[in-house]
């Protein structure tokens, strides 16, 4: 991959679970729309050939040698990102709902370091995404919460489709929740003085696969979050990063 | 003595004995054995002074005093598992660092032309603590 060796290098993370199918076209489109960008492939031990797309896509892959969950294998990228130095990351999720071709309005305001964290959002303006009114409802309802947590606007919490700062990154590698790292990680980072933006971007239909969120597990999904977001909020933390009070 | 007695005072001893046995050839940590070390000590406090359970029932003004072994087997239970509970979340977390840092390691590996998958391959099992 030609790349400008002066220029802030970008990551883009594609967590992958069982997605041969859908990986490849989404290797693809990432290649057309966002050339300069390295690619990571953090296969969570998928049972298919996960791990042989993603490497005939051209792209780097790290194989876990069993399933994490996606908190825990987008936490794999940011620990790979945090080593080998890239300025920004982006995260893409491996089933074709997060369309490439919005990526470089993620990645841009965390270029110029106007904000660390950008997320891809549905539904801060109406856009072609249409999902059940059920989730909606669902993900309007974490979003309160996760806002009133966080202090300010979030309308898509559980958006996956996001670009970090190197802070955030340096954060995020030490500090992701396993299971629900997306609406979880929002007011910690807020916390943390990063600086957390939304930008409109249309979502595609999952390319294959089924929503890991459907009937029952809807329901056990708000509120295991909410009770994270809980939690969270009144968890002790480490005190402030070391050297930021020495004279 | 009845009979009864002495087969509680048996079976305490070896409930004790077992976890002394085995805290004594480290095969379990001094850390998660001593709630069984203090549950080996109480049956066989309790089955060797049988009257006892009576004495601290009356005490504490528990009317059946059966109920009160039960209710201390139940606490002893609810610990052991909210036990369990931490120990298994310490152990998931490195276990996931632990995967997360294999799986880093394979990518530098292939990355930097090194062939650690292979060289792995070639540590016997038994290696380690064996090999000293």
């Amino acid at each position: 991959m030609v790349t400008d060796p002066g220029a802030p290098k970008v990551l883009i993370i594609v967590p992958a679970y069982n997605e041969e199918r859908s990986l490849a076209r989404v290797l693809a489109a990432i290649k057309e729309k966002a050339p300069a960008y390295d690619v990571l492939v953090v296969n969570d031990g998928s049972g298919d050939g996960t791990s042989r797309a993603a490497r005939a896509g051209g792209a780097s892959v790290v194989d876990l040698s069993f399933n994490l969950g996606i908190g825990g294998a987008v936490q794999t990228g940011f620990k790979h990102a945090l080593r080998q130095g890239y300025a920004v990351v982006v995260q893409v999720d491996g089933d074709g709902q997060h369309p490439p071709e919005e990526i470089q309005k993620l990645v841009e305001p965390v270029l110029r370091d106007a904000y660390d964290v950008v997320i891809g959002s549905r539904f801060l303006e109406p856009t072609d995404y249409r999902g059940s009114r059920r989730r909606r409802l669902m993900i309007a309802l974490l979003s309160w919460l996760c806002s009133r947590f966080a202090g300010g606007k979030i309308t898509d919490c559980t958006s996956g489709f996001r670009a970090f700062s190197q802070p955030a990154v340096a954060f995020l590698a030490d500090n992701y929740d396993m299971e629900y790292p997306e609406p979880k990680c929002i007011p910690a980072l807020a916390r943390q003085g990063m600086r957390i933006k939304e930008v409109s971007v249309n979502m595609r239909e999952r390319a294959s696969g089924i929503s890991s969120l459907s009937g029952l597990k809807a329901l056990s999904y708000v509120i295991n979050v909410t009770l994270a977001l809980l939690v969270d909020s009144i968890r002790t933390r480490p005190s402030q990063r070391v050297g930021e009070d020495e004279p | 003595m009845r009979p009864i007695i002495i087969l509680a005072v048996v079976i305490a001893l070896a409930i004790a004995g077992t976890v002394l046995a085995n805290l004594r050839r480290q095969r379990i940590r001094e850390e998660y054995s001593l709630l069984w070390i203090l549950l080996g000590i109480g049956l066989v406090v309790f089955a060797v002074f049988n009257d006892l359970v009576d004495q601290v029932a009356e005490a504490l003004d528990v009317v059946y005093a059966p109920s009160l072994v039960f209710f201390l087997g139940f606490c002893f239970t609810l610990l052991l598992l909210f036990h369990y509970a931490l120990e298994i979340s310490r152990l998931s977390e490195q276990n996931k660092v632990l995967a997360q840092e294999l799986g880093l390691l394979k990518l530098e590996g292939e990355t930097s032309g090194t062939t650690v998958a292979r060289g792995a391959k070639s540590v016997s099992p038994e290696g380690g603590e064996g090999s000293r």
